[in-house]
């Protein structure tokens, strides 16, 4: 029985073999009758269920098919739903209530085919959990690559939200079920079911799948509020439009900016930069840049070619007006004058003292001002100065006192 | 390092990967922008993004009485100084309302434009109210021509370049954040253009189920 059995699945693999072209072809899309050797290969197929009739002459490949090749590709369809297990768990379930039923009722037998069919459901829930997976890495690792158009993405991005929140409910029911029915096995004594049970799903795997089930709704939940963001900012730009349309004497807005305020404000500031050539490099390439910058400065302008006498002209201070200095005489220097035309006419001395307190328009100098000033300035003319001194009985004499001078002609 | 990341920094540039890729992803390598930014440092400046994953700019070291007066005085001129590239944005939405995000990297085509401008009258008489806005915009000139000015009047300010010039195909640059950034600092600041309740989005909570979950 077991040996007919492989021969079948020998026998459906071969013809999948022979065909792979046309499985391909239905892969992508639809295939239709076309010559005679491609007629055979379609009948071939359809006698296996590998592809089914989908209009007249036409062909699509069995779903199941497209589920396996697409799994093992890593290609998914847009809206690809993940796999519910809820089913499955249902059904192990009740397998594992008929397992109790038919071990107290003593039908061992059955009980057995029952127990690996329930191993088959095990097997069906992990597979269906890692196929989940799988299909959610692949869609977010390529930022829904399936779609090119960007809010597409988004709408991606929303529907597989809700699908992994069906998803951890499902792990929730999945840890809840199975929990329960080790704690029934181990008080029943059906340590393999037990065993079965905790290898596959339970320890470890269970919470490594939620964890990874829990990252992808991260990533998706950062990307639904990415899409939230970007709705809104778009809001804010067209209710800015309008608003500039609607108050078009309005210039913009009084707003106080901080040291706080968002770095994103200060837009920044060209800063200027010129390259300039190093004339003291003596690079070859540095050198050869050098001289060409200097053959394309405008050429010296040689006065000699204007035909103008390079000769150095002498140098001359112009100024605009000279100031006429005017010296202003003081009254004493206008009666010294006096004095002299009075000592030329004198033979005798004149008491410089006495001779102030002649003229009263003296007045305003002290004697010791008038007698300093008079006897400097006639000593200096060449006339005969005599100083009248104080006898005073001094230790210490410092200075020679006097109390007048006398001025005659030399 | 790459010989022009710091030139296009002092040039005031925002470098992005759609701009100017080599540098922005030169600039990504933790090594060459800390060397960046002890350079700029010497000259009281420092490297920044305009968001976590934005473009980087040369921003002030120590925000300063004449950058905070500088600023102030941009937002008292906003009409002039972000104004048109407001207007126009807002335009480029419009005509492609339903699909549109206006972020980094997506794709404006000119003829698509076109197409949605010819066939809506309100979007041309939009058109027509950037006269005065749009630099080269004329009046004697097509839709198509005018629409052109635009894209260029944006490529000159940054906020877009020419990704296919055959096509008509402008890319939008990360410099359009920094434009967000500053609405989004004035919807802080002013009630004027802040949250209302009529927009709304009209759609169930995208985070309830996950998180009920």
């Amino acid at each position: 029985m077991m040996h007919d059995g492989s021969d079948q699945i020998v026998r459906l693999l071969e013809t999948l073999a022979k065909n792979g072209a046309l499985i391909t072809e239905a892969f992508e899309g639809t295939i239709e009758f076309g010559d005679r050797h491609r007629n055979k290969a379609i009948d071939a197929l359809a006698s296996i269920n590998a592809i089914k009739p989908y209009e007249e002459g036409i062909y699509r490949l069995n779903p199941r098919l497209r589920e396996f090749i697409a799994d093992h590709l890593v290609s998914y369809q847009a809206y690809q739903t993940l796999t519910r297990i809820s089913g499955s768990v249902y059904q192990a379930k009740t397998q594992w209530s008929e397992i109790r039923l038919l071990r107290e009722s003593g039908a061992l037998t059955d009980a057995d085919r029952l127990e690996r069919a329930f191993d088959d459901s095990i097997s069906e829930i992990a597979y269906a959990i890692e196929r989940n997976l799988t299909l959610l890495h692949s869609l977010i690792s390529t930022q829904y690559g399936n779609v090119s158009d960007l809010s597409s993405k988004l709408r991606q991005n929303t529907f597989y939200a809700k699908e992994i929140a069906d998803s951890l409910k499902e792990m929730r029911q999945v840890d809840e079920t199975f929990t329960k029915i080790t704690a029934e096995a181990l008080a029943d004594g059906f340590l393999s079911i037990r065993q079965t049970i905790n290898r596959r799903l339970l320890v470890g795997k269970l919470l490594s799948w939620t964890m990874q089930i829990k990252d992808a709704q991260a990533v998706i939940t950062k990307r639904l509020f990415l899409a939230r963001q970007l709705e809104e900012r778009l809001r804010r730009l067209s209710r800015m439009s309008l608003w500039l349309q609607q108050n078009k004497t309005a210039d913009g807005f009084e707003i106080e900016i901080s040291e706080r305020s968002p770095v994103a404000l200060f837009k920044p500031l060209p800063i200027k930069v010129r390259e300039q050539i190093d004339v003291r490099d003596t690079d070859a390439m540095v050198f050869e840049k050098l001289v060409a910058a200097i053959k394309r400065l405008p050429a010296r302008e040689l006065a000699r070619a204007s035909g103008q006498d390079e000769s150095p002209k002498p140098q001359l201070v112009v100024t605009d007006s000279l100031d006429e200095i005017t010296i202003e005489i003081q009254a004493h220097e206008r009666k010294l004058d006096e004095l002299l035309e009075e000592l030329n006419d004198t033979v005798g001395p004149i008491s410089l003292a006495r001779w102030k307190d002649a003229h009263q328009d003296l007045n305003d100098l002290t004697v010791e001002e008038w007698l300093l000033f008079s006897s400097t300035e006639l000593h200096n003319d060449g006339y005969v100065v005599t100083f009248v001194t104080v006898e005073e009985i001094d230790a210490f004499p410092v200075n020679e006192k006097f109390s007048d001078v006398l001025v005659m002609r030399g | 390092m790459n010989a022009t990341t710091l030139l296009r920094l002092l040039e005031g540039q925002y470098l992005c990967a759609i701009r100017y890729k080599a540098e922005y992803e030169d600039l990504l390598d933790d090594v060459v922008s800390e060397e960046v930014n002890t350079w700029l440092e010497k000259i009281d400046m420092r490297l920044s993004r305009i968001s976590k994953d934005g473009a980087f700019f040369m921003a002030p070291n120590l925000i300063r009485l004449s950058d905070m007066t500088r600023v102030k005085e941009e937002l008292r001129r906003f009409r002039d100084v972000y104004g048109p590239a407001v207007a126009m944005l807002d335009l480029i939405r419009q005509s492609k309302s339903e699909s549109i995000t206006l972020s980094p990297g997506e794709n404006l085509q000119l003829a698509e434009m076109e197409a949605s401008v010819i066939e809506s009258a309100s979007l041309e008489n939009h058109l027509r109210a950037m006269a005065g806005v749009v630099k080269g915009y004329n009046l004697r000139h097509s839709i198509r021509e005018n629409l052109k000015h635009l894209f260029e009047h944006l490529r000159d300010d940054g906020y877009v370049v020419l990704a296919n010039a055959q096509t008509d195909v402008y890319q939008i640059t990360g410099k359009i954040e920094q434009l967000y950034a500053v609405i989004e600092f004035i919807a802080e600041n002013e009630s004027i253009i802040s949250h209302r309740v009529e927009d709304e989005i009209i759609e169930p909570n995208l985070f309830r189920d996950v998180h009920d979950a």
